[in-house]
């Protein structure tokens, strides 16, 4: 069982997840950003104060009792409604593009760890239904086992490196998340 | 209502046409801080390997053709502007998308796919923009298709050759959204935002058009994406950027 755990923490971030950030991290970047809007300094926002048209959809979509205001606590049931695990796949230039690896022939490992028969992005693509997940997930647990009896303790460490190493840095053309000053 | 789309029903009409580009950011002023820059996206495999002889902004008709595309004819405007809301003049935007039949303008996918491929779709088209900011686009609204369902309208912003950022134009409020792993992967939700374009039905057309805005907002300069990538690139203390851009507005 302990061989399986290492395989199963190994990649748990999956190659080349570069910029995923954590749930909290990310609703709190939310909050933070929208609430720059706080004009007045009231502690909720106002359809008025979103001076950037492009968040009105954003704070339309916030609003969830609909009373023309949008609260921190609003925010939050909506960054944490939104936010994604699913790793970036953007391996630079001539890496995978539109369609995601592993799709329509296209080259490329799917995200996900090594031996994760299907990885959650292509779960809920495929939208397995709740049987079928059970069905997977037990799969998966043999594919775990068996792999841990097949490689080395050294492999299943290099691998653990591997999946710990930091994400490769950004080179001219890849996405990056805008940084600096925003809001 | 209120619409700043102006149509023209010729395509040399359309192509005159000035869209007015609406009321963005007409608090543009009133605050010191910055805007949110356009997040970048995946270029994928699709940009054109031979880009095609007719690269102007209208994708629906190709040169003299008579014959129009197929699928849901979109006006697809906005603006490109720096974080402080001013607009960026000579600027080309590109876009490319696959075609109604979900076949791009590529060898790689139109070779396989040679039988279901609109011939009457530019695929591709280009935009530079002037004192405005502005640049329209007149073609389909984008489709799903295979491996991404959600539908999208790639786009580069260029200064000459010189790349300032690839990123994908989503259309808000689509279901293939939550489920496309470009949409969903590596972003926050705040900016997962910033790429979404509300489609809005055209009033009165006749035809069922559809008007898309969608701003770009760059860098300070837009060198900033390139000055970070720079930045961040392993042994980047040696790298200085031999000559720091400075764009025409601010020299």
């Amino acid at each position: 069982m302990i061989p399986t755990m290492i395989v199963l923490a190994a990649m748990a971030q999956g190659p080349g997840g570069g910029a995923t950030l954590t749930k909290s991290a990310d609703v709190a970047d939310l909050v933070e950003r929208m609430m720059a809007f706080d004009k007045d300094a009231d502690g909720t926002l106002s359809r008025a104060e979103i001076a950037d048209a492009r968040l009105l959809g954003q704070f339309d979509h916030a609003d969830a009792d609909g009373d023309g205001r949008v609260t921190r606590a609003e925010l939050v049931a909506i960054g944490e409604a939104e936010h994604s695990d699913t790793p970036d796949f953007d391996r630079g230039p001539g890496g995978p593009g539109g369609p995601p690896p592993g799709f329509g022939g296209f080259p490329g490992p799917p995200p996900g760890r090594p031996g994760e028969i299907l990885p959650a992005p292509l779960r809920r693509a495929l939208r397995l239904t709740e049987e079928q997940k059970k069905r997977v997930d037990e799969l998966q647990a043999n594919v775990d086992a068996a792999l841990a009896e097949i490689l080395t303790d050294d492999q299943k460490k290099e691998l653990k490196g591997m999946a710990d190493r930091p994400a490769p840095p950004d080179g001219p053309g890849r996405r990056r998340p805008p940084d600096g000053p925003r809001r | 209502m209120g619409s700043s789309i102006i149509r023209a029903s010729g395509r040399r009409a359309f192509l005159g046409a000035v869209a007015t580009g609406g009321a963005f950011f007409a608090t543009r002023g009133l605050f010191a801080e910055e805007l949110a820059r356009t997040p970048s996206r995946t270029e994928g495999p699709f940009y054109p390997d031979k880009l095609p002889l007719d690269q102007d902004n209208d994708l629906i008709v190709l040169g003299d053709s008579l014959t129009p595309a197929v699928g849901e004819i979109t006006h697809l405007h906005g603006r490109i502007l720096d974080v402080s809301g001013a607009p960026l003049k000579g600027l080309t935007m590109e876009i490319w998308q696959c075609d109604a039949n979900q076949v791009y303008l590529h060898s790689a996918d139109a070779g396989r796919n040679a039988s279901k491929r609109d011939p009457n779709f530019q695929g591709f088209g280009r935009f530079t923009t002037g004192a405005s900011g502005e640049y329209r686009f007149r073609t389909i609204k984008p489709v799903p298709y295979p491996g991404r369902p959600a539908p999208h309208v790639h786009f580069k912003i260029k200064r000459g050759d010189r790349e300032l950022l690839t990123s994908q134009i989503n259309v808000a409020g689509h279901p293939g959204n939550k489920l496309d792993m470009v949409v969903q992967g590596g972003i926050s939700v705040f900016d997962r935002e910033l790429l979404m374009a509300e489609f809005k039905p055209v009033p009165d057309s006749r035809t069922g058009e559809w008007a898309a805005a969608f701003d770009v907002i760059l860098g300070r300069t837009p060198d900033d994406h390139v000055l970070h990538a720079l930045r961040d690139a392993p042994g980047a203390k040696r790298l200085r950027p031999r000559r720091p851009y400075q764009s025409k507005e601010q020299a």
